[in-house]
């Protein structure tokens, strides 16, 4: 890279397994919240099937795409588009020029490598549905894993599958990294013959019996998410985060944090423009303190409790 | 106490040490009622059925209640006084008289914020928080705050016309 980076930016990533549930709206809130913190912003439409980040920011079709990254091999940082806030900045996706199985795994690495080397305060991705593995390997970039949900059960499946083929691909970087022959994926299919029955066990198999290095468990322990629900339409729902938050600690051995919900907004459809439905962030409607609760809880790795957010 | 000893327990209910009694409370019975059900969110995950392994965890839950119960009981018995002593299996206490600070404890000991009850009420937050401090000069007319009293008694499932009764004779009495 030719200018030096004032900073490591942090990375932020938003998955989780369904389409429509709220992950490109997610993540353009908390980035439209950062920037307001007066933070250095980057979001990148990673969403290479369904990309509509830049609706949310009604940014014209005419400029530069991811897709120049990818055919022209246009560094990142000439592909910034311009938002109405000073610091926040969007590389746009484009689902005509790229398909996601077609991207090469040289393009990808490069991609993922690239991304680290923006200048900003923290980058946010977007990513599309599904389990696609140059999907997953986008998300594990993060230093915050977020995923998103609605409380339905194909949703939260979907979510399950997400966070535990995430968690494997992981393992499997790091038995690559630090050169261990087996794969994790070789254990879990014998994993009779280890005594392992769960995920749980695979961890601490991994961990205790494999003479693996300090790092490498450090690593794996450092692997968590954030849950967020959104779309909630009762009371009742809120609580759904709670046990899926729990199902991933205790069935799947993930430290997790329930980061906060969102509300269903009918104003959503009233709204032709999605730029226009949160302009400014003042916090003054309901979502908006939502997208606050969210934001925080992720910045400072706080979680909500069943006494629901913090008294006001 | 010493936070080591602890620590373990506020993990198997998925806090942090620091928490309240009212979120060791909350989560131990949205755990409990979570493990001993059969949320439609175990049909995702395929070792999770296992009636062994919830049991097992079953047990840690109860295990960390009891202990962390008794910790912050003992540390915090005498900021209690306000609460009348029959406390129900919910540990929701009971009040002779609903005033606003009765609908405050209540609210606390369920762990619910204002917010919440205003989120999913439709009740103005700051009429909310008037009809706690019972500011009756800042709120609406009687026909409204009687409106209020009620959805907020219903939200938190107490019985309604004891409450709204006993709230409004005191809003008459001051206003
Ligand atoms: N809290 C909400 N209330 C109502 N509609 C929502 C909410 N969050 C998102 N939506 C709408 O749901 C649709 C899908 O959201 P989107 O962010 O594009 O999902 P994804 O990126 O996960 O596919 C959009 O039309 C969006 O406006
Ligand atoms: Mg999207």
């Amino acid at each position: 890279m030719k200018n030096v980076k004032s900073k490591v930016a942090e990375i932020w990533t938003v998955g989780g397994g369904k389409g429509g549930t709220g992950k490109t709206f997610l993540t353009s809130q908390l980035a439209k919240y950062l920037a307001l913190k007066k933070k250095q912003v980057i979001l990148i439409d990673s969403d290479f099937g369904g990309a509509n980040l830049r609706y949310f920011f009604n940014i014209k079709k005419q400029g530069k795409s991811i897709k120049d990254f990818f055919t022209n091999k246009e560094p990142l940082e000439n592909l910034l588009s311009h938002t109405d806030m000073r610091n926040l900045k969007i590389i746009t996706g484009d689902y005509n020029a790229i398909s996601i199985n077609s991207i090469k795994y040289s393009q990808k690495m490069k991609f993922l490598r690239h991304i680290k080397e923006l200048d900003a305060d923290y980058i946010l991705i977007d990513l599309g549905g599904g389990l696609n593995f140059n999907t997953i390997d986008v998300f594990l970039l993060a230093d915050k894993m977020i995923v998103i949900t609605v409380p339905e059960i194909t949703a939260i499946d979907n979510l399950f599958q997400f966070v535990k083929n995430a968690y494997f691909r992981k393992l499997n970087f790091l038995f690559k990294n630090y050169k261990l022959k087996d794969t994790a994926k070789d254990i879990w299919e014998h994993r009779k013959n280890y005594g392992i029955e769960n995920i749980i066990d695979l961890t601490d198999y991994i961990k205790t019996k494999l003479d693996v290095d300090s790092s490498i468990s450090r690593e794996i322990s450092e692997f968590s998410i954030f849950i967020v629900l959104n779309k909630l339409k009762n009371p009742n729902e809120i609580n759904q985060g709670f046990s899926i938050k729990s199902l991933c600690i205790k069935y799947l051995g993930i430290p997790s944090i329930y980061a906060g919900y969102i509300g269903f907004d009918e104003n959503f459809r009233k709204n032709l423009s999605l730029s226009d439905y949160i302009p400014k962030f003042n916090v003054s409607t309901r979502i908006q303190k939502e997208i606050l609760e969210i934001a925080e809880n992720i910045i400072n790795k706080e979680q909500i409790t069943i006494s629901t957010i913090k008294n006001a | 106490m010493h936070e080591q000893n602890y620590k373990k327990y506020f993990e198997i209910l998925e806090l942090e040490p620091d928490t309240t009694f009212s979120d060791v409370k909350g989560s131990y019975l949205h755990l409990k009622k979570l493990y001993s059900s059969n949320s439609f969110i175990f049909s995702s995950l395929s070792d999770a059925l296992e009636k062994e392994k919830r049991k097992k965890i079953l047990g840690q839950i109860e295990e960390a209640y009891a202990i962390l119960s008794d910790y912050y009981l003992s540390e915090k018995k005498q900021k209690s006084q306000t609460i009348k002593t029959t406390v129900s299996n919910e540990h929701v206490p009971e009040f002779d008289v609903y005033n606003g600070n009765a609908l405050r404890l209540t609210r606390e000991v369920l762990g619910i914020n204002l917010e919440e009850v205003a989120f999913f009420s439709k009740i103005p937050l700051q009429h909310l928080e008037n009809i706690e401090t019972e500011r009756f000069d800042l709120l609406p007319p009687k026909a409204y705050v009687r409106i209020f009293v009620r959805k907020y008694a219903e939200y938190l499932s107490l019985n309604i016309k004891k409450v709204t009764d006993d709230y409004m004779k005191q809003y008459e009495n001051k206003k």
